[in-house]
């Protein structure tokens, strides 16, 4: 069900020839190694007209979690992030496609974005979880 | 001719810069200019303020905006940090203040708007679409864990269309007046819900940078807001603005 998913997910974008969308991944970091995230990170493109395209990493406010966006340009990478979806080592979040329409009126493109994520697909995309901004060292353990 | 004239003047980017780069320049000397982003850029990782510059983070979006580009904020944390952190700690729970935002909103903000907390920090002042203001309009004053929340009459179907507004708010001491468009919700009232019993001493001041959009307090939730321009004015003393005031920056920014 998993790989179904993740088929839907990633290959689909190739057969619909939707342009450059870029993935939101909740990861948590217990099932990666540092090297292992280091990898991640030069996945995708580290500089884009677009900042929403550029491959960032930001860790929650609880830090077990990490999310983690990147928009694929290699095959490898597509294989790989599908592979991760696949032993659940990596949660799809949301996916963002940034459209664009000549504007007759005004010249140019009109430009906007369109999000899916767990609110508009709930069987692709997962929420982020309740704890995800528990700050753990703001958390007072008493004996009480 | 003049009507020509007019238009070129708002619509050229340049001179809309130019037009609100001066200190008094939008609504006279009640108000003085601390920073304003019309987000021009079209493209890159930041934006340029007036006075300073503020980096693009977690995936705002280039678009079209209402005077050439604009950002829209429908990512998770996308946000705008901005760089000249001592320049908003005159911001405070007395100080004179003016926030004006030029927007567009499919929805009513479910987010953070404007915030002097830093990325994932709840402590401080942060402006926000709120449940616990019943989805409306709300400014947050957070110190040291205790929180009280101001909640302008500006309900979530007042705040939400089709078309570009303008969101004026005007904090003088506690008293505000929230204006969409040229329709003013409020003249002098603040609706008051308070989470917590105490009172809130001290600064706000978290020597934290301000951020445009960003991080919802335990959801996450994205502002999801197009912005065209966003200014922030300090008062220092002169009292809150006056009707006709708000309108004439509501035209002023509209190009009107």
């Amino acid at each position: 069900m998993k790989v179904l998913l993740a088929m839907l997910l990633l290959v689909g974008t190739s057969v619909a020839q939707e342009p450059d969308p870029t993935y939101t991944f909740l990861l948590r970091r217990s099932s990666f190694t540092q090297e292992q995230l280091s990898d991640l990170r030069a996945y995708g493109r580290a500089k884009d007209d677009q900042p929403a395209r550029i491959t960032s990493v930001l860790v929650a406010p609880n830090t077990n979690y990490i999310l983690f966006s990147v928009s694929p340009t290699k095959r490898v990478e597509r294989d790989t992030l599908l592979a991760l979806i696949g032993n659940g080592r990596i949660a799809p979040v949301s996916k963002l496609t940034i459209r664009s329409v000549p504007d007759g009126r005004r010249g140019g493109l009109e430009v906007w974005p369109e999000m899916e994520d767990c609110k508009t697909s709930p069987g692709r995309y997962v929420c982020l979880p309740e704890d995800f901004n528990r700050d753990w060292t703001e958390i007072v353990i008493s004996s009480k | 001719m003049r009507a020509l004239i007019l238009l070129f003047l708002f619509v050229s980017p340049v001179l809309a810069e130019q037009f609100s780069a001066q200190n008094f320049g939008i609504i006279g000397t009640k108000r003085t200019l601390v920073d304003a982003w019309f987000f021009n850029e079209g493209k890159q990782t930041a934006t340029r303020g007036v006075r300073g510059a503020g980096d693009l983070l977690s995936g705002p979006v280039w678009i079209t905006g209402y005077h050439g580009p604009g950002l829209n904020f429908l990512a998770t944390n996308s946000r705008v940090e901005l760089q000249n952190e001592s320049a908003f700690d005159f911001i405070t729970q007395t100080s004179t203040w003016t926030l004006i935002i030029v927007y567009k909103a499919d929805n009513p903000p479910n987010g953070i708007i404007f915030s002097k907390t830093n990325t994932f920090s709840a402590v401080g002042f942060y402006m926000q679409g709120t449940a616990a203001a019943a989805d409306d309009m709300a400014i947050n004053f957070n110190v040291s864990g205790v929180k009280k929340i101001y909640t302008p009459p500006l309900t979530k179907a007042q705040s939400a269309g089709k078309n570009w507004r303008v969101f004026i708010f005007d904090y003088c001491s506690r008293s505000n007046k929230p204006e969409v468009d040229d329709v003013i919700f409020s003249i002098d009232g603040v609706i008051f819900t308070d989470t917590n019993d105490g009172t809130i001493a001290g600064s706000i001041a978290n020597n934290n940078l301000a951020v445009i959009s960003g991080w919802d307090a335990g959801t996450s939730t994205p502002i999801n807001w197009r912005m065209d321009m966003v200014a922030l004015l300090r008062g220092d003393g002169r009292g809150p603005l006056t009707t006709p005031e708000l309108k004439l920056i509501v035209d002023r920014v509209l190009g009107r």
